[in-house]
């Protein structure tokens, strides 16, 4: 009950005009950044995130929320109509959805994505909401051993479950830890990694490296290919949309299902991605029509749409209650939340109360506004797609570097962008995960801290991650977790000589 | 959709790169940045101190740890080298399709300073809606229409300026 009285008071703060706009406006920003190819929904908060500085937070954690939301949306819309997966998290919804689109069901295809999509979010923010009051009740207990334990806990099973090679995991998280070492050190004073370029000593922006990653990088990919779209018609019937929409509740157990997937994979940073992938290939080996799937069945619809907005919104829970971020989207806001003054982690919950329960709130709001806006505005960004891709790429370019320069009004920065731009392409290329870079480059620094001032208080003694229950079992699961990948490999090598004999 | 621009490769296009050089490369990167990382750290203390860490000690590991991990990833390449040498990764048509888009932004990263933010874009958004073949029409109403956009966007809504140089000095307005 405490829960609930905390969510009115919740919705007290998010309900106004100011931030019903910012909705509105977000998600419409969002879906354009999500129809476009090449600018994702981790590169779209980003670009919105030196606009928010100025505002309070609750009005920006509600801008960057609806982008997020809204960008998860379009990157469906582009996948059912053009076989072009506006986002990497919606290149599941292809395989089902776009043959539905090309049998003429694309109505159906759309309708039945968003829905479920937006019951996976809502199932999302229900999990948050009931298990916000718990993260209370262990707040006060957190002590930088427990920081640096938890903050291990995220690295640790990036390496098990993120699905990339464990090696190029690892190659990613170092890269993205030694990155933020850069500059300033706050322990000692000295400089490190500046090697005298005086661009160095604020250190590297990781909103400038994620604008390159994700937005340069993926530019250079889809130059590669000659892109031609393929659109099917894009008119949408009322009458259709809600048939579609009657036939929904029949998918009750992909449902809930992929809900639950989603959310697991949201709250361990498998991330939006990773979930969809995961939720569709169950659904195939489980369902019924398992054998039919690829050819236009709805739960391969239902199934990855689902899976992909639990994930992206159980990612916030983590993200506000622990300081680690679910997904690389969730990775940059919380730069924002730190940029904004704000300090991740249960005390949030205490401290902040209205900007925790300001954000859960309009996370129900912000869902509904982004269903109804992406129905209502299929046709128009559809028609924003038969606009040359030629044309489309350079403004992309032009918006990211506005951004690169508007995060500290620096030239050098321009190049770091492009820099990062060519590294992402390459990561892209070869499989190096890009989500645990920018997740190490957030939060290395107040990893590094909490080590390090774990380390004064025990003297130099490891003996302190293991002090007490709390901190002792968070360490233990963390270690289990990075052993991971060579355990099973010792299994396997161990399983194979004995099938063989 | 960039995991799977990899996998398969138009046909009728060169190869360049297989994915056993890629990889090569990449393990060869990793291992030069985790040298410059050890080689920054080393001006700091990098031991284990009476307060645990200095500040040289987790750059000083963390490019160790780079470097090693680069070693077996090129390992790892190189004993998968048949299956790997055989996927191209990248066609002569495609790298140069990339290198096309990459060196006008680097113009363009190279032009913002000095000729300021707006000219730059303008004259990036021109010459790129130009090569393409879209016509000297589009092309203007891109690249005027970006800098009005902007301008109104970045100069009063958002009050962030953006890099000005001699053009906008010229006509009084930086």
């Amino acid at each position: 009950m405490e829960n609930l009285e905390a969510l009115m008071h919740g919705f007290s703060v998010a309900i106004s005009f100011q931030h019903i706009a910012l909705m509105i406006g977000g998600v419409l920003l969002g879906i354009l950044v999500g129809v476009l190819p090449g600018l994702g929904a981790p590169n779209g908060v980003t670009l919105l995130l030196p606009l928010t500085f100025t505002m309070d937070p609750v009005s920006a954690i509600i801008l960057l929320t609806s982008t997020y939301w809204g960008a998860l949306f379009g990157g469906s819309t582009t996948s059912i109509l053009f076989n072009i997966p506006g986002e990497p998290s919606s290149v599941a919804t292809t395989f089902d959805g776009h043959p539905m689109a090309r049998q003429g069901k694309a109505t159906e295809a759309l309708t039945t994505a968003f829905l479920s999509a937006g019951f996976g979010a809502f199932v999302g923010i229900v999990v948050i909401t009931l298990l916000s009051g718990f993260v209370t009740s262990f707040a006060l207990r957190f002590a930088p051993p427990e920081y640096f334990a938890v903050y291990f806990l995220a690295f640790a099973s990036f390496v098990a479950f993120g699905g990339g090679a464990p090696m190029k995991t690892v190659v990613s998280i170092v890269t993205g830890f030694a990155l933020a070492t850069v500059g300033m050190d706050i322990v000692s004073g000295g400089m490190r990694l500046t090697f005298d370029m005086p661009e160095l000593i604020r250190g590297v922006s990781f909103l400038v490296v994620v604008i390159g990653l994700f937005g340069i990088g993926e530019l250079l990919l889809t130059m590669e290919d000659s892109l031609e779209f393929r659109p099917v018609a894009t008119t949408l019937s009322p009458r259709r949309v809600l048939a579609a929409a009657r036939d929904l509740p029949r998918q009750w157990v992909a449902l809930l299902r992929s809900a639950a997937i989603g959310i697991w994979m949201g709250i361990t940073p498998g991330g939006p991605t990773a979930a969809s992938f995961m939720s569709y290939g169950l659904a195939r080996r489980f369902s019924r029509n398992g054998h039919k799937f690829g050819t236009g069945e709805a739960e391969g619809v239902v199934s990855p749409e689902t899976a992909d907005h639990a994930a992206g919104t159980a990612a916030m829970l983590p993200m506000l209650a622990l300081g680690i971020p679910g997904s690389a989207t969730a990775a940059v806001m919380l730069g924002g939340l730190m940029i904004w003054g704000l300090n991740p982690g249960p005390m949030l919950f205490i401290e902040q109360r209205d900007f925790v329960w300001g954000m859960i709130a309009s996370m129900y709001l912000s869902n509904i506004v982004a269903v109804v806006l992406v129905l209502a505005t299929v046709p128009l960004f559809a028609a924003i797609l038969r606009l040359p891709f030629t044309i489309v790429a350079p403004l992309i370019v032009v918006v990211c570097t506005i951004s690169a320069w508007s995060v500290a009004s620096a030239g050098f920065d321009l190049w770091l962008m492009l820099v990062f731009g060519v590294v992402g392409w390459g990561m892209k290329k070869l499989d190096y995960p890009i989500a645990p870079l920018v997740l190490a480059m957030v939060i290395g620094d107040k990893a590094e801290d909490a080590f390090r001032q774990s380390m004064i208080i025990s003297h130099g003694s490891f003996g302190i991650f293991w002090a007490n229950p709390l901190v002792g079992g968070i360490a233990t699961l963390a270690l289990a977790l990075l052993l991971w990948p060579l355990a099973s490999l010792a299994l396997r090598r161990l399983r194979r000589p004995a099938a063989a004999g | 959709m960039a995991q799977e621009s990899g996998a398969a490769q138009p046909g009728g296009d060169a190869p360049l790169l297989s994915r056993l050089v890629l990889e090569l490369i990449g393990a060869l990167v990793v291992l030069g940045f985790g040298a410059t990382v050890i080689w920054g750290a080393l001006e700091h203390e990098v031991g284990w101190g009476e307060d645990g860490p200095q500040a040289g000690t987790l750059p000083f590991w963390l490019g160790l740890v780079a470097m090693l991990a680069a070693v077996v990833i090129a390992i790892q390449a190189l004993r998968k080298s048949e299956v790997l040498g055989a996927q191209v990764m990248l066609g002569r048509k495609a790298a140069q399709q990339s290198a096309a888009f990459l060196l006008p932004i680097a113009a363009l990263v190279a032009l913002a300073v000095p000729l300021g933010l707006y000219l730059a874009m303008g004259i990036y958004l021109f010459g790129m809606v130009m090569w393409h073949g879209h016509g000297l029409k589009a092309a203007v109403i891109t690249a005027v229409s970006a800098i009005l956009f902007n301008w109104v966007a970045f100069e009063y809504w958002f009050m962030l300026p953006l890099p000005k140089g001699p053009i906008e000095a010229w006509l009084g307005l930086a």
